[in-house]
């Protein structure tokens, strides 16, 4: 790669050398006419020839030019302008704005097909490659993040791998167990939304939202959840340029619950209730700490001690945790000329994870071209990435967890130590986490190739046929490893608890997932105008396929150890075959009438056939409509305003049929009993989950309306959207939980609507100040309000578990949360026990409300300043609970701050109440808990009480913080002309977090998954990170 | 060029339309499970589930070994609150796991019987009418009124209502004199014989199973006031079909060819004994010797106590040591200390797994001939019961000739009582291969009348208790009909058989 980067250098080098000799440099400044302020990127180019820069950030520019040249002075908006060089060496250029250009700005909506903004009827909101790489994110999804309005991103873990587990929806959860996250569709064709972590985010030109359900005709149901359309960078036309990019990130521990620092390892107690000190011991409920030097761990074999200073060591667990460092590096290639061009991404990312020995990296080759023949365009895209991980798969947060204050922890990370290695380790009943690390391992590699290739042919001006076919393929092939270890026999006879089994044998798990998507696409599109009518008819029909295998093969036992071959087991291979495929054919037309520019009304329909439903209910066909009306052009008085310059109405409705379920989910399977085969004997077993073969689409209504405003030359823009959407016949994909006594104990059926509802705002000032001197400020707020609702439920049925905790329940938001929780009186104090003074368990899970936030607000800002920009991005959200489930065991380890706070003695519950007689309470005062130590903290109905770690998830985070510098385009044009730009930003994510006092434990957005239960997490995700760094970029 | 691109141009198109051609979307065949088999691969299946859900799944032992005395739990480890305490909710093991495994292994018999109608295959229907009888019984054992008429019918009632204990018991009864009869005029195909893991197509084998598991039913019902003629007529109709019961050595097993790879083992063996790797589970050293389970072998002179028990540090001490059921227990009482299971009933990872028993035949003709119920001599069934169950254990006749001779708790003519001495003998013979029916004897009769009571401080009603409670699940998803059952109590909302 070094090589490449080299070579490529030096051909740079060798063209640079040709420049002309006699020309000479001006300089010059761009400002617009109506308000004077500098206009930064307007294109300055030599007319007729391939020379052009722009403008900086002060609108100022410096180009070498010959005496008879002409510069042109484009900008979008803006009337272009022609200036004969002559003599000047310094200009000063004013642009006039253009009302009538600016109408040329076009969206790419569905299909990629481009609308003016005009005549869209429904909510879109665009992100440019800039603003979505400022922070030089290395997925896209993060990028996305606190940018869209009603867009909500969780990245559920930080780990090495976890660039795909993000969870991605617009406008809240519509379907109950359905998929709800948006589509992604990448140049047209729809990819599978993991594929967000495998495009890279420096090839992307732009990424556009639609927020509705009105793209459904055009891509069909999957687009009922809303749209990101991301397009990727296709060559510039004018010339061919070179560009370099470096990141180097950090990835830093940021948060880690808040812990105890006063009492040590131990789990006994003495006559009085006061814990006692055990040296071995994982948890952490000894005596206070004193400062005398005790031993820890058990003797050695030589007869002695590790002693330790018996006082809290800060930081321990903390810097178990790495310093995780992901350098990027980007090479592109971008050029063409009228007839074609060609863009050219090389990327390799070295990822070093902030768990100890964690790595990863990514290679991604990215060509993108177009030509033009005649009345033909050709126009292809093809991406291929290549990722291996190494990882440990062992549940090291535990194994922190588990670790008493005055453990120096960081002085075992040598396995090969006197205290650290594995059999004189302190600790008797937990792996020591580096041993962890070590012990269970995953190797895993990944091959994305995305492409498409598309052919446009324009017989006539007014007709337009596109064929298109689309490919993206995931190949994983991964390996899980668990390393053998024998304990010594001291360790072994000691009665170390982790050495009651010797000889730990290794295994292995080999497993291979591919998965594959084809999308064929056929449009013909006319565009007539008649008067004042204008026309655009679109038909089109669309075929997808898709294919999934997964097999896995595992072997125990190994023979030799460590040798992770299969071949090496003992017993039985243990594997699993999993299939699916299916098949969707789509037809669909799609109608815009415009009238005078200024009144749009779009009618589409599609009628879909799928394979994942019986021969009757395979077709079905749904519809929409929408329209738009500019009042500022349609309205006279409007017109005129000097302040209104843009006044925009809409509204839509649409329907959409959604197929949920996974293939072969219409008739009852068989699989073989448990444990069979027993060798050549075979036996079987009725499934559990009973099916309805005449299972119908899931259907949502979708309502949607708003308006968008400009004022001041569009210098400031509003744009609002208020949406109702009712879901019903929703297909229950993991079925209702069904009585055991009908001989199932699910059921996949239709059953319940819900209800999904919200606005949002999203309010864009560019600039708020802008000053002569070129200081501009801009800001940008979204905000977005969702709830939902249950409106009705299978027959009889209250509530559905999802999973995780989370539940729909009738008439209350979905999903919520419920976990087990104390008895409470009327008024919400916690009953004790008249006895014990411990709180009653109560038998009835409680229901704590949403996991998805209600309220969301993002806002974008940048300062500009000559060279230099300075943009940030927070995100808050809110409405919602998280469950900590990992918290139970800070408790149980006895290292969380909570369980101190009685001083680990007998206390009053607080704000308990005792019940005298029934429906009668009286405040507890003076009844202690029967225990104060480990047995009320660890053992007993605390750590068993979900309730205890429930909390609200509202955050406010700073997501990006960027500061760039642009080298100027003077200085570069007379100390190193071969380079055309070059800038270097430094850059941080997620720097800071602001939450509720009670969170003391966790990030909201870390969760177990990425599914629709959400606002849970588990000792399976690592604390959350601060990733902060530099990027520098060279364009030649 | 050109030419080429509205070649290509039109191919991809056409290519794309003809994706309309019929079939193309007729690809919902399930690639990896079948969604029909053979009821022969059901029959093996469901037979070596039943084995796994009922004599060789934990959840026969897990509470009512150490309820009935046999087993104890171990120091230094914490849990078996409930067991200890006999206080336990809808959640408890006890509860869910029963439930939902015998209405799960019921699922596969409905289908086998369906299906073995339908190909007019009465072997198969016959088998799935007994074993549907085998669940049931333990079904109403455990929760009394359950979903029977109702039940297994998939989406046609998907809230099952619940039929009364009595009624189900009685149509069982009906169900196995029609079993008994296919039996008797089944064909069995060689390959359905070879799927048949308990008797290999064995027809007798099966009447004799039939016949015994009725026999079982009905004498469960001994202690309803006015009950006594129905179970006569009952058994006039076993004895017409002329298979009789299950006598010595004709016990029913299954062994679907265990292995010694995890979770291929005999069930028992897997969670009670040892891993393939050879290890000791984690069961085998939590459950240990209880002290009246153990002393009533060491007081009298048993021979079977060391193939009940182990030794101390599982076989390799030479004392037998045991724990007093729901004493305190310090974290140094463990398998090093005290008595395990013992090898006789912890044979190989390759035993057969023990249905039912001949020595529990034998028991169950004893005390219906003590009744007056089966002309046989209650003596010799007993007698015979004594010296199976030491066959069983790998001892011999001889032993077992002068253990009813010498010991007086085993001699028939010295125990004037002789149900209380059957029910004594079964007990103890038991251990290891069905703590259920030990547990339903002494419901139905109060006996062994000394069986001890947990001393966990814990235990807040000093009494075994009576059955199980409806499973949380019911609750849930079947609330109507299951809250209709009224509130229950384990220790006094009885089987409609224990009346005692």
């Amino acid at each position: 790669m070094k090589k490449l980067v080299l070579c490529l250098f030096i051909f740079l080098f060798y063209g640079i050398l040709q420049a002309d000799a006699q020309s000479k440099n001006i300089t010059g400044k761009v400002i617009a006419s109506n308000d004077g302020l500098p206009l930064p990127g307007v294109s300055v180019r030599i007319k007729d020839t391939k020379k052009a820069t722009s403008t900086g950030s002060d609108g100022k520019f410096t180009i070498s030019v010959n005496p008879n040249d002409v510069l042109q002075f484009s900008f979008i908006g803006f009337v272009a302008k022609e200036i004969t060089v002559g003599s000047q060496s310094n200009l000063n250029i004013s642009l006039e704005s253009d009302a009538k250009s600016l109408n040329e700005v076009t969206i790419s909506t569905a299909l990629g097909i481009k609308r003016k903004p005009k005549e869209i009827g429904y909510a879109t909101q665009q992100v440019t490659g800039k603003a979505l790489t400022s922070s030089r994110p290395t997925n896209l999804a993060t990028g996305l993040s606190g940018k869209v309005a009603g867009l909500q991103i969780n990245q559920a873990n930080n780990q090495i791998d976890a660039g795909d587990q993000v969870r991605v929806v617009l406008r809240g959860n519509r379907s109950f167990t359905g998929n709800n996250q948006a589509l992604l569709v990448l140049d047209g064709i729809i990819v599978p939304l993991s594929q967000l972590n495998s495009i890279n985010p420096n090839d992307i030109d732009n990424v556009n939202i639609l927020k509705g359900a009105n793209a459904a005709a055009l891509y069909g149901s999957d687009a009922s959840n809303g749209v990101i359309i991301v397009s990727t960078k296709r060559g510039s036309s004018e010339g061919g340029g070179i560009t370099y990019t470096n990141s180097t990130l950090l990835n830093r521990l940021s948060y880690f619950p808040k812990l105890q620092t006063e009492f040590g390892g131990g789990t006994d107690q003495d006559n009085f209730g006061f814990g006692l000190y055990t040296p071995f011991e994982n948890q952490t409920f000894g005596d206070r700490f004193d400062g005398s030097m005790r031993p820890l761990g058990r003797v050695l074999e030589d007869g002695t001690y590790q002693m330790v200073p018996y006082t809290y060591k800060d930081g321990e667990k903390e810097n178990f945790f790495d310093t995780g460092i992901d350098e990027q590096n980007d090479v592109t290639y971008s050029g063409g000329n009228e007839n074609g061009t060609t863009y050219i991404n090389l990327q390799r990312v070295n990822s070093k994870g902030y768990v100890p020995g964690d790595k990863s990296n990514r290679t991604a080759i990215r060509i993108n071209g177009t030509r033009k023949l005649n009345k033909f365009l050709a126009d292809y895209s093809f991406n291929y990435t290549q990722r291996n991980y190494d990882k440990s798969t062992n549940q090291v947060y535990n194994n922190v967890i588990n670790t008493p204050g005055n453990v120096p922890l960081s002085e075992y990370s040598d396995l090969n130590s006197k205290y650290g290695n594995p059999n004189d380790y302190y600790n008797d009943y937990y792996y020591s986490p580096y041993f962890g690390l070590q012990q269970n391992r995953n190797n895993e590699r990944r091959d994305d190739l995305l492409g498409n290739v598309s052919f446009t042919y324009k017989p006539v001006d007014w007709i337009t046929l596109l064929a298109r076919g689309g490919l993206s393929t995931k190949n994983t092939q991964g390996k899980d490893k668990n390393y053998a270890y024998t304990y010594s026999d001291f360790a072994h006879l000691s009665g170390k608890g982790v050495a009651a089994n010797q000889y730990l044998k290794s295994s292995v798990r080999d497993y291979n997932e591919f998965e594959s998507r084809y999308t064929g696409d056929f449009l013909a599109t006319v565009t007539k105008t008649f008067n004042q009518f204008k026309f655009t008819v679109i038909g089109g029909a669309q075929v997808i396929q898709k294919n999934y295998k997964y097999m896995s093969q595992a072997g125990n036992d190994l023979v030799v150890d460590n040798l992770f071959n299969i071949n090496n087991r003992t017993g039985e291979i243990v594997g699993s075959e999993t299939e699916r495929n299916s098949r969707q054919l789509g037809v669909f037309g799609d109608i815009t009438a415009t009238y005078n520019d200024y009144l749009t009304i779009h009618i589409s329909g599609r009628n879909d056939w799928d394979s994942r439903l019986a021969k009757s209910n395979r077709s079905f066909f749904y519809p929409a409509i929408d329209a738009a009306l500019t009042l500022t052009d349609a309205i006279p008085a409007l017109k005129e305003s000097k302040v209104i310059s843009n006044l925009k109405i809409r509204g839509g409705i649409s329907k959409v049929y959604a197929v949920q379920i996974d293939p072969y989910k219409l008739v009852s399977t068989t699989s073989p009993a448990a444990n069979f085969p027993y060798g050549g004997k075979a036996g079987y077993t009725i499934d559990n989950s009973v099916y309805d073969p005449n299972l119908k689409p899931e259907q949502t209504i979708s309502r949607e309306i708003g308006f968008d405003i400009g004022f001041l030359n569009n210098r400031i823009t509003l744009e609002t959207s208020a949406y109702l959407q009712n879901t019903k016949d929703q297909e229950i994909i993991n079925g209702i939980d069904l009585s055991g006594t009908t001989g199932y104990t699910n059921a996949v059926i239709n059953t319940g609507e819900g209800q999904n509802k919200g606005i949002e705002f999203s309010l864009n000032a560019a600039p708020v100040i802008g000053l002569a001197n070129g200081f501009r400020w801009n800001v940008g707020i979204n905000y977005s309000y969702n709830t939902n609702k249950v409106l009705s439920l299978y027959q009889g049925l209250n509530q559905l578990s999802i999973g995780d905790n989370n539940y729909i329940v009738m008439g209350q938001s979905f999903p919520s949360l419920q976990v087990s929780s104390y008895q409470t009186d009327p008024q919400g104090h916690v009953i004790v026990d008249a006895n014990t003074g411990l709180p009653l368990s109560n038998p009835v899970n409680k229901d704590f409300g949403q996991t998805n936030p209600s309220t969301t607000v993002g806002i974008n800002t940048s300062f500009t300043f000559k060279n230099f920009t300075l943009s940030g991005v927070a995100e808050y959200r809110s409405g919602n609970v998280f469950y900590n489930s990992f918290a139970s065991t800070l408790d149980f380890a006895g290292i969380s701050y909570t369980s101190a706070q009685a001083g680990r003695e007998r206390f009053v519950y607080p704000n308990s109440v005792i019940q005298t007689s029934p429906g009668v309470f009286v405040p507890n005062t003076n009844t202690t808990t029967i225990q104060g130590n480990g047995s009320f903290w660890s053992d007993g109905i605390r750590a068993n009480t979900a309730s205890n770690y429930v909390m609200s998830a509202a955050f406010w985070k700073i997501r990006e913080l960027s500061l760039a510098y642009q080298v100027p385009t003077q200085w570069l044009q007379g100390n190193a002309k071969f380079i055309k730009n070059a800038s270097i930003a430094l850059i941080g994510r997620n720097l800071f977090m602001f939450r509720p006092s009670d969170n003391i434990y966790n990030d909201p957005e870390i969760n177990v998954g990425t599914g629709n239960a959400q606002g849970v997490n588990n000792l399976n995700q690592t604390p959350p990170t601060r990733i902060y760094g530099f990027t520098a970029t060279i364009g030649f | 060029m050109k030419k080429k691109l509205i070649y290509v141009f039109t191919v991809s198109a056409v290519l794309m339309l003809g994706a309309c051609k019929k079939g193309f979307l007729d690809i919902n065949d399930n690639p990896n499970n079948a969604t029909t088999v053979k009821p022969s691969l059901v029959l093996t299946g469901a037979l070596n589930n039943t084995a796994a859900y009922t004599t060789g799944g934990s959840i026969f032992y897990s509470f009512a070994a150490l309820w009935m005395n046999y087993w104890m739990t171990p120091g230094g480890v914490s849990g078996w609150y409930e067991e200890r305490s006999y206080n336990f909710t809808t959640n408890w093991s006890g509860s869910t796991t029963l439930w939902a495994n015998l209405y799960d292994n019921l699922n596969d018999y409905a289908y086998l019987e369906t299906q073995g109608k339908a190909s007019g295959q009465n072997f198969f229907v016959a088998v799935a009418k007994t074993m549907k009888a085998w669940d049931y019984q333990y079904l109403v054992d455990f929760y009394g009124n359950v979903p029977y008429t109702q039940a297994s019918k998939s989406v046609l009632f998907l809230n099952p209502k619940y039929d009364k204990g009595q009624a189900i018991y009685e149509d069982l009864a009906k169900q196995l004199d029609t079993a008994a009869n296919l039996f008797k005029t089944a064909t069995v195909i060689p390959a359905d014989a070879t799927a048949d893991i308990y008797a290999k197509g064995n027809l007798q084998k099966w009447g004799k199973f039939a016949n015994t598991l009725k026999l079982r039913i009905l004498l469960r019902q001994s202690e309803i006031p006015g009950r006594e003629q129905y179970i006569k007529d009952e058994i006039a109709k076993i004895n017409a079909n002329g298979f009789g019961y299950i006598g010595t050595g004709e016990g029913v097993f299954n062994n679907p060819g265990y292995l010694n790879v995890s979770g291929k083992q005999n069930p028992f063996w897997g969670v009670y004994g040892y891993a393939a790797n050879g290890d000791k589970t984690s069961s085998h050293t939590y459950m240990l010797a209880s002290t009246y389970g153990m002393d009533f072998l060491k007081n009298n002179n048993d021979p079977r106590l060391g193939k009940f028990y182990s030794t101390i540090n599982d076989g390799a001490g030479s004392t037998y040591v045991s724990l007093v059921w729901g004493q305190d227990v310090n974290f140094d009482q463990t398998l090093t200390t005290v008595s395990g299971i013992g090898k006789g009933v912890l044979k190989a990872f390759d035993q057969a797994q023990p249905i039912i028993t001949d020595f529990e035949s034998l028991f169950l003709q004893a005390e219906a001939a003590q009744r007056g119920y089966l002309t046989s001599s209650a003596q010799t069934n007993y007698e015979a019961a004594v010296k199976a169950n030491f066959l069983y254990l790998g001892l011999t006749e001889a032993q077992a000739v002068t253990y009813l001779s010498d010991q007086s708790v085993a001699t028939w003519a010295t125990n004037s009582d002789k149900i209380a001495l059957i029910i004594k003998q079964k007990w103890a013979a038991m251990n290891g291969s069905n703590a259920i029916e030990p547990w339903t004897d002494y419901r139905r009769l109060e006996l062994p009348a000394d069986m001890p009571i947990s001393i966990a401080s814990t235990v807040t009603t000093k009494k075994i208790p009576v059955r199980m409670l409806y499973p949380q699940r019911e609750y849930n998803t079947n609330s109507d009909n299951v809250v209709a059952e009224g509130s229950i109590n384990q220790f006094t909302s009885r089987i409609f058989w224990d009346v005692k």
